[in-house]
């Protein structure tokens, strides 16, 4: 059994994380031998990054090449932990930081209750405690007045060298900040949250985060308006091309609205939908119009993307962001913001932006979930839910349900249109998250892929399966409706990991097709069976 | 009389520790949300399944509702119940929940004693007296057998044992040793344990002969009381902070007065975050950090 | 150490260089040309390069000289004809992973 300060350890690999110990799948995903082989990095690459964790990275971060770059590192990670713990630099979240730090009785009482730890065959390496404990070690040791004495008083010596900080980095991207061990904590401690504080140590002090999410992230966000690096002109070209999607499809003739001043709600999509998911933002320009919503877009600088991945591991860039989302709005003198399918924008916008949005910055925001709901019950669609007479469940993205308490809106919609919807288990503010989340569902260097399919998605394919259960043939068609778009790149790439479509013919979608899906006055089918 | 002296400064100790802490958080700048759900709060039918007033069409219109009942049966379930542990961890419930009730009761009947040491000696008072006893006749086993179980369980149990710190350890067995101590004292005088509180509330200059045992738990008691307030075995009372200022605390800011006053205070702030995209190696007021749109760095490079 | 994550790796053809991130899209966009597209294809298992891949390269270089970005995978279909089972059967790695990379355009960002 490793113990903490094996941290430390300047040679070998702190976890193999065997697959042979992982949780099983129900078949015919029981194999393991039918697991796609993991990806092999060359030497060259081997010996260049840090995979000193688990043998997987998300970062590909540099190991110091010598004792003085090493010393640097270490130095300006002391430098970074002193700005974690002060008023001045992380007033943001310094007061949640300290409760988290000090009151942990190291019980475990939350460790089961991770779907990460659990599905690894539990790896200590993926104990929520686990890097927690580390961190409030070092945090003990090297921050505080008296505390090497302390340490070594209490046995609890971890030593600071490269190799803790390579695998404590790497494993603050082993969690999905899902909450749902801070759930089970009787303390009130959250390991998620101590989680999302190494990260932004790293980012905010070191400028090092997985470029997925910074670099081509946020930054690519402040500077063309996306994280998907589309500008102003080509939203416009895209939305423009969709509307005439909807014609050919549909016949109906909508033209999107764009920067219409005064209008009741300014619609703001993830705009990965536009480009990886088209038919959302179809069906959502559908519906509205459908149910006579004044509505718009807006093609102001991040008023067409509402990521915020600063959410996840830096608070000036989710400042930054939130803000500049909320200037957008306020420009359009609109009466509310409604946020599309996309959960961390929900939770970004909604809540944590909440206290850094006062004034007439505070432009009331609402959930896409609850318009969608308030339009299917009012009766102002015609629908007949003998259309989507499929088998459909319904995954819960943590950031709208865990995380904001939106649970029943989306319910109500589909009892109201889905005739053979069924629950996962366990579901609603207990749900297991889809793996992706915290950024992984874009995070896709290395070989760390391989990871997110084999262990951090398993438990929630595992529960998909399970739903099905009663009908596992792959030509019966079933749908997981999921309301996020990163828990859709998850999905889609998870099922494509495992042949999902092809051996159980479960497909993956948003919920506003669902109801367009369902509309009467729409001759063909809208939800198309095919895997993308 | 070193004893008594001991057990005073301890009090004292044990006040002021405790009372900076919670100093030190209410201090602290008020943190973004960041709230979990289920939130014992809202109407009941929603409470149920954990929903929130997001789940409202314009909530920004309706009132708010806060039901402190619900607060107030979660809280209790969770002090008196450790209903946490009972869901997600069932093999440490027994141990903790009688370390916890030996505990509350060593705690509340020592705070009647001193009641009643107090009060002048009638009938009333001999019941007391006598429920007292009996009280500490409860409290001292259970709070035994739960330490020497989590000591077990801490040595033996593989979800907890490689998690198992010196303090860990040592904190055990300094509430084990109280509650032994305890049930020495509870077998040795006619009321033991009882008689000690009446002998060291009536604040004596000058005490009887005691036996060893007697100074041995005040003294264990005194170095409890001093050293409590700088554990993890604050969440007592610190959870007050980690429930309801942060787990529950859903409280808008359109419905905050202070909200806006608060934030101009923190945007003032100076920030020295070193990396290329904030300072740069500088400082910069957080409201210059926020506005720097290409992340170029606000810091103004020394 | 600020950008030390993302190992760039040496891409050689025809003894030139080409620095490529770890998924193989190069980083030099100004060093493209028709060789390069060719030997960029055939680390994805294409040995040639025929019209129709060309329709398709060239409708992605040109989208993405106007947009700076690459078309959205609908357009692409749409706009040469092809199906998006067509595309997968061109360039086996797909669209984003194959065809933008045989363009020379960057990784595609963001929630896609
Ligand atoms: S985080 Fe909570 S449940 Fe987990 S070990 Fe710490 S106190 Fe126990
Ligand atoms: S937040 Fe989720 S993924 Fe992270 S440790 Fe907790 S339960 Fe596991």
């Amino acid at each position: 059994m490793h113990k903490v300060s094996d941290i430390a350890s300047k040679c070998g690999q702190f976890s193999q994380a065997p697959v042979q110990s992982l949780m099983p799948l129900p078949a015919p995903y029981d194999r393991i031998a039918d697991l796609p082989p993991r990806k092999v990095l060359n030497q060259k690459v081997l010996d260049k990054i840090d995979t000193s964790l688990d043998g997987f990275s998300a970062l590909g971060l540099a190991r110091p090449q010598t004792r003085k770059e090493e010393q640097k590192f270490v130095e300006r990670f002391l430098s970074g932990l002193e700005k974690l713990l002060s008023k001045e630099n992380n007033w943001t979240f310094i007061e949640q930081l300290k409760l988290s730090l000090e009151h942990c009785a190291r019980c475990q009482t939350c460790v089961e209750a991770c779907p990460i730890y659990t599905a690894s065959g539990h790896d200590e390496v993926y104990r929520p405690t686990f890097r927690s404990e580390v961190f409030r070690r070092l945090v003990n040791e090297y921050a505080k007045p008296g505390g090497k004495a302390l340490a070594w008083l209490k046995g609890e010596h971890v030593e600071l060298n490269a190799a803790t900080l390579g695998r404590l980095l790497e494993s603050a991207y082993r969690c999905t900040l899902c909450r749902r061990c801070a759930q089970a904590c009787p303390m009130g401690v959250d390991n998620a949250l101590l989680t999302r504080e190494v990260r932004k140590l790293f980012s905010m002090e070191m400028g090092i985060a997985p470029k997925e999410i910074h670099e081509k992230g946020s930054m690519l966000q402040l500077r063309t308006g996306s994280s998907t690096g589309m500008n102003a002109r080509a939203v416009r070209d895209n939305v423009s091309f969709l509307d005439g999607e909807i014609r050919d499809q549909t016949g109906l003739r909508i033209e999107t609205p764009w920067d219409k001043e005064g209008a009741d709600v300014l619609l703001i999509h993830n705009a990965g939908e536009i480009l990886a998911w088209p038919e959302n933002p179809m069906a959502f320009a559908i519906i509205l119009e459908a149910a006579g919503i004044s509505w718009t877009m807006s093609s102001e600088l991040a008023g067409y993307d509402s990521v915020n991945y600063g959410l996840w591991y830096d608070d000036a860039q989710f400042a930054r962001v939130a803000v500049r989302q909320a200037e957008a709005a306020r420009k359009l003198k609109v009466k509310k913001i409604v946020l599309g399918e996309c959960g961390h924008g929900h939770k970004a916008s909604m809540v944590t932006a909440d206290r850094i949005l006062t004034g007439d910055l505070n432009i009331p925001r609402e959930s896409a979930l609850v318009l969608l709901r308030d339009i299917v019950i009012s009766g102002r669609l015609k629908l007949d839910p003998s259309r989507n007479d499929f088998p459909v469940t319904l995954h819960d993205p943590c950031n709208m349900v865990r995380m904001m308490g939106i649970v029943e809106p989306q319910r109500e919609i589909l009892r109201a249109i889905c005739p053979q919807f069924r629950e996962m288990t366990p579901h609603g503010v207990n749900n297991y998250c889809c793996g992706g989340g915290s950024g992984f569902a874009i995070m896709s260097g290395y070989n760390f892929e391989d990871w997110r399919f084999s262990v951090a998605g398993r438990t929630k394919l595992k529960q998909i399966l399970d739903a099905f259960a009663d009908c596992p043939s792959p030509d019966v068609k079933k749908y997981v409706c999921a309301p996020c778009s990163n828990c859709k790149g998850q999905f889609r790439d998870l099922f494509q990991y495992y042949g999902v479509w092809e051996k159980s013919g479960i497909l993956y979608g948003g919920l506003a097709e669902l109801i367009v899906n369902a509309m009467a006055d729409i001759n063909q089918p809208f939800i198309k069976w095919e895997f993308h | 009389m070193l004893t008594v002296m001991l057990i005073s400064v301890a009090l004292v100790v044990f006040l002021a520790g405790n009372l900076v802490r919670v100093v030190k958080f209410l201090r602290m700048p008020s943190p973004l949300r960041w709230e979990l759900y289920p939130i014992p709060k809202g109407p009941q039918e929603r409470q149920r399944y954990g929903g929130s007033y997001f789940e409202d069409s314009d909530w920004w219109t309706k009132p708010r509702a806060s039901s402190h009942k619900s607060e107030a049966v979660f809280v209790l379930k969770e002090v008196f119940l450790l209903r946490g542990v009972w869901e997600n961890f069932r093999g440490l419930w027994l141990w903790s929940w009688l370390l916890h009730w030996g505990l509350y009761l060593y705690l509340l009947i020592t705070l009647f004693a001193i009641g009643e040491a107090l009060l002048p000696a009638d009938a009333g008072a001999l019941v007391l007296h006598a429920a007292l006893i009996y009280g500490y006749r409860l409290a001292c086993p259970l709070g035994l057998a739960g330490a020497l179980g989590m000591l077990a369980m801490r040595s033996w149990h593989p979800r907890v044992r490689a998690f198992t710190t010196r303090t860990g350890i040592f904190d055990l067995l300094l509430l084990g040793s109280i509650f032994a101590t305890g049930n020495l004292l509870l077998t040795t005088g006619p009321d033991g344990l009882h008689s000690m509180i009446r002998g060291l509330a009536r604040f004596p200059t000058r005490l009887g002969n005691h036996s060893v045992t007697w100074h041995l738990h005040v003294c264990l008691v005194a170095f409890f009381l001093a050293y409590f307030p700088f554990t993890h075995m604050t969440h007592a009372y610190m959870k007050y902070f980690m429930w309801h200022q942060v787990r529950w605390d859903d409280s808008a800011s359109v419905h905050d007065p202070y909200a806006a006053k608060e934030l101009a205070v923190n945007l003032q702030r100076k920030t020295s975050w070193a990396a290329a995209h904030i300072a740069a190696g500088g400082t910069a007021a957080w409201s210059e950090i926020v506005a720097d749109a290409d992340g170029n760095g606000a810091g103004k490079r020394a | 150490m600020d950008s030390s994550q993302g190992i760039l790796q040496v891409f050689t053809w025809n003894n030139h260089e080409v620095e490529v991130d770890e998924d193989g899209f190069i980083q030099q966009p100004e060093l493209w040309n028709d060789q390069l597209a060719l030997a960029l294809a055939r680390t994805d298992g294409v040995t040639e390069l025929t019209d129709a891949h060309w329709k398709i390269i060239n409708y992605i270089r040109s989208y993405f000289q106007e947009f700076e970005i690459a078309p959205m995978i609908r357009k692409l279909c749409k706009e040469t004809g092809f199906s998006l089972r067509e595309i997968y059967d061109l360039f086996p790695s797909g669209p984003a992973k194959g065809a933008c990379k045989v363009a020379g355009l960057p990784k595609p960002t963001g929630c896609v």
